[in-house]
């Protein structure tokens, strides 16, 4: 009869591959499994930057992760790079939040105003003249835009966003 | 103990059998609908090795997903705007779209279909991938469909672009 309090010998391949006990070892990679789908499904969702309307702050084809607890704990702020929904979360956009709920907004020559006051904006490397009429944002949205502003206007996709659609921001 | 496991077991085999069966021969609204969606996608996406006769038959496809006075109105970023009416001026679309383009992949994503408590009228939301084939950059376009029953299966009356990011 084999001793319970003496652990049998296993090759060193065996050890590697699954090792001492194959039990516990299935056990820990199941609540690993477990733990990384949760965490990358719902709270840090790995996403991929297509496109280059974030030039030069966030590259075409760069990886990123979403950090989707933040909102729950707090507002969007100005500044915040987000990820706007569609009609579901497999495409997102990846914008810069300019304008918050209850301003006025407007763009001319490619200079934002937020109530009259000129918007310092040091990640805008590029400017186009680019021309937006006032917009008066009411509760619950927000005015995003992609930091590439030497792209024509008529090309980039940006605007009035409702709240449920933010997804969180990006990590880095 | 193991002849109940087993009992258990086949139970639960035949009840997801029976289900599949269900569904499969007596889909919901809501099912037909998507299943229509992954056929349009399927059809207006374009082989990298696209023939005439290959389109003319597509094209005839095409035609049978949408009803005689479908009205699409699109709004593609760059592009402006497309509005158009009717099977014929669609195929025409369709044919042009696939003698200038090759390997064109279309995915429906994320569909949302709400069904009419009648069940004679829905709409569907969606967000349309198109991708050259071996590319890893991609068109998107959000869309809502408005589709309606007809004798025998639906079809989509109307297409408008919709957007998540207004102005």
């Amino acid at each position: 009869m084999s001793d319970p309090n003496v652990t049998p010998h296993v090759s060193l391949l065996q050890r590697i591959l699954i090792g001492r006990r194959p039990k516990r070892t299935l056990f820990r990679a199941l609540v690993l499994a477990t733990v990384a789908a949760f965490l990358f499904g719902y709270v840090l969702v790995p996403v991929r930057i297509s496109g280059l309307s974030m030039e030069p702050s966030y590259h075409d084809h760069s990886v990123n992760l979403i950090n989707r607890p933040l909102y729950l704990l707090r507002e969007p702020r100005r500044g915040d790079v987000v990820a706007v929904g569609t009609t579901g979360w497999h495409i997102m956009y990846c914008k810069r939040i300019i304008g918050l709920p209850g301003e006025t907004l407007v763009i001319r020559s490619g200079t934002v105003f937020i109530n009259g006051q000129a918007l310092e904006e040091p990640y805008v490397k590029a400017r186009d003249a680019w021309e937006v009429a006032p917009v008066q944002l009411k509760a619950g949205e927000v005015f995003v835009i992609g930091d590439n502003r030497g792209m024509e206007q008529e090309r980039h996709v940006f605007g009035i966003v409702e709240r449920p659609k933010l997804l969180g921001p990006m990590l880095w | 103990m193991v002849k109940w496991l087993f009992r258990i077991a086949a139970a639960v085999v035949l009840t997801a059998a029976l289900g599949w069966g269900w569904q499969t021969f007596f889909p919901s609204n809501e099912r037909q609908i998507r299943r229509l969606l992954d056929r349009v996608a399927e059809t207006v996406s374009i082989p990298t090795d696209g023939r005439f006769v290959g389109g003319v038959l597509a094209a005839d496809r095409l035609k049978s997903y949408f009803t005689p006075g479908i009205e699409v109105d699109v709004d593609v970023p760059g592009e402006g705007r497309h509005t158009f009416t009717g099977r014929e001026e669609l195929t025409q679309v369709y044919l042009l779209a696939r003698s200038q383009h090759r390997g064109l992949r279309v995915e429906f994503l994320d569909v949302l279909v709400a069904v009419g408590p009648d069940g004679q009228a829905a709409t569907a939301e969606l967000t349309a991938r198109i991708r050259q084939t071996g590319d890893k950059d991609f068109g998107v376009q959000e869309l809502r469909l408005q589709l309606h029953k007809g004798e025998d299966a639906w079809r989509i009356h109307r297409v408008e672009t919709t957007r998540s990011i207004k102005l």
